[in-house]
């Protein structure tokens, strides 16, 4: 009886490993509708320029790990 | 502050941004996470043995399908990182820390785009106020699912930040 318990209790915590990483991997799947496939796409072959608060957000980021390496 | 990655020395009971799934996140999911290598998780530290966690990001790979128009080829996959999560503890909320942790995403994203093909960093924004957030340094919305934001990886590489 012991044996069988214990591997149902094995089978339990697989079944939840597997539900969690499952549940883990779906954030992994972004399907794009139509019009948005096309706007993604121009957008990666034409980039935008960084706006200017993600600029100075770099220039903090820059003069703050400097820092911390020197 | 430093940016680490999670480990057992950290004291991720203490942690609280406010938001309870992100929370339990942390404090539940992101080590198993780490260890199967689904994602990776990196918190913000006033120094490398510190145990206080200012914040923390979730990272890992995800696909875009699109559909091409016209719809010769019908679908592909577009490799992206996707930022799953972004806390900050409440009391260092307003002090750059989300920031911070932005930029660190960024730049991991510009190292991993230079070993292998990845075309932007991409996230599901779980409320107004994180949408906002991401807004403001230029992340695009999705017409047709506006929390899904996206930052192309050529505008990232502009910003010039230097592995390290």
């Amino acid at each position: 009886m012991s044996v069988v318990k214990s591997k149902s209790v094995k089978k339990v915590t697989r079944r939840t490993a597997t539900r969690r990483a499952a549940k883990e991997v779906s954030l992994a799947e972004i399907k794009l509708s139509a019009r948005d496939s096309k706007r993604v796409l121009a957008d990666l072959a034409a980039p935008p320029p960084p706006n200017e608060a993600l600029k100075k957000a770099a220039a903090r980021y820059k003069q703050h790990t400097a820092k911390k390496q020197s | 502050m430093i940016i680490v990655p999670l480990s057992p020395q950290h004291d991720r009971q203490a942690f609280d941004c406010g938001e309870p799934s992100l929370n339990q996140y942390l404090q539940q999911h992101a080590r198993q996470s780490a260890e199967r290598r689904i994602s990776r998780t990196f918190v913000a530290v006033t120094a490398p043995e510190a145990p206080v966690i200012l914040g923390y990001h979730t990272t890992l790979v995800t696909t875009l399908e699109v559909t091409q128009v016209p719809a010769k080829v019908s679908k592909a996959r577009i490799p992206a990182l996707l930022l799953a999560r972004l806390a900050v503890g409440r009391q260092f909320q307003g002090q750059g820390v989300g920031e911070f942790l932005l930029l660190d995403v960024l730049r991991r994203a510009v190292v991993i785009s230079e070993q292998t093909g990845l075309y932007a960093v991409v996230l599901d924004a779980l409320t107004e106020t994180a949408k906002s957030f991401y807004l403001r340094y230029g992340f695009r919305e999705l017409l047709d699912d506006p929390f899904h934001l996206y930052l192309p990886i050529g505008t990232i590489i502009e910003l010039g930040l230097t592995p390290s």
